[in-house]
């Protein structure tokens, strides 16, 4: 069971690791503006999430106490709800300018 | 070659097609006599481009006659090169322009650079002696200036915002909407301080407008 964990976490690392180059990349090919400015945001939440990755397999290794692991657990919960908070945001900005979207917010 | 009022508005307009980002004229002297470039090209640098281009010989060569063309296509830029009387005009543009337009346009724009030079010629040969009047200008629409204004500021990216401009109608209704939308646009996806500065220079020309509208109906 535990190498399954490995496993899924070297292939999370890989993912987020691919995530956070696209996003870097596509932070520098952003002008500016605001939603330049929320991408940048997202790419700093990806890096974090990235380092995050990086060091599951060692709280794995190292069997972390559980008070510790549902620190992290409650950490990654928080950074994922500014991450999609952030998400909302810039697709509701898009949206909105390509005059996509109900202003009352009615379905 | 003696700029006119008529031939800087030829300019003008030419800036306002989408893509393009400015363009100049300049004689065999080297010397630039028209120029519509935004705020961020530096003039010196201008100066440089039209003496080391009309000092070259093959440019020269190839840029012999009035039907002469050059383009050069690079990586991020178009720039195109047209014959004028002697002179020539140069047009840097984004690689998004349409080349159609742009060739249409070109082709009224040189239209009306000749015609400027005819007019004032014309003009100062009737009453030797006599302080040439300029011709009769083409005073810019507020449509026009607006797009040399967003031409002016977005640089290179005004390409989107010349488009929300080109598909509003002449009411100011419609251009107040477009305007909105273009500072929207650059607030979101290019810089809110520069959003601040272009909407507020936009308003500022569209007011005029719309209080004589608001007069007539009334």
């Amino acid at each position: 069971m535990i190498y399954v964990a490995y496993g899924l976490s070297a292939l999370a690392i890989l993912g987020m690791g691919l995530n956070a180059v696209l996003a870097i990349r596509l932070k520098r090919a952003i002008l500016g503006g605001e939603v330049g400015a929320k991408w940048g945001v997202l790419s700093a939440l990806i890096v974090v999430f990235f380092l995050g990755y990086l060091a599951s397999p060692l709280a794995l290794y190292l069997d972390l106490p559980p008070r510790y692991l549902g620190l992290l657990v409650s950490g990654v919960f928080l950074f994922g709800t500014v991450f999609i908070w952030v998400v909302i945001g810039i697709i509701r900005d898009t949206l909105t300018f390509l005059k996509l979207i109900r202003p009352d917010g009615a379905p | 070659m003696d700029p006119t009022p008529n031939q800087q508005a030829a300019l003008c307009q030419l800036g306002a097609v989408p893509g393009v980002v400015g363009s100049m004229v300049f004689d065999p002297a080297g010397a630039v006599v028209l120029s519509e470039f935004p705020g961020v090209f530096d003039a010196g640098g201008l100066r440089q481009l039209a003496a080391q281009l009309s000092a070259d010989g093959y440019f020269q060569e190839w840029m012999a006659g009035e039907r002469a063309t050059l383009d050069l296509r690079y990586g991020d830029g178009h720039v195109v090169v047209r014959a004028l009387e002697g002179a020539w005009l140069l047009v840097l543009c984004t690689l998004q322009v349409n080349a159609q337009l742009l060739a249409m346009s070109l082709t009224q724009v040189l239209r009306r650079l000749r015609l400027g030079g005819e007019l004032a010629r014309g003009s100062a040969a009737e009453r030797p002696g006599a302080v040439a009047a300029p011709p009769p200008a083409h005073a810019p629409t507020l449509v026009e200036r607006l797009r040399a204004l967003v031409a002016a500021e977005l640089g290179a990216q005004a390409s989107q915002g010349l488009e929300l401009l080109a598909a509003a109608g002449g009411a100011p209704g419609d251009l107040a909407r477009a305007v909105a939308d273009v500072e929207r646009l650059t607030r979101l996806f290019i810089s809110t301080r520069k959003a601040d500065e272009l909407g507020r220079r936009m308003r500022e020309l569209l007011e005029p407008a719309a209080e004589r509208s608001t007069r007539r109906t009334t």
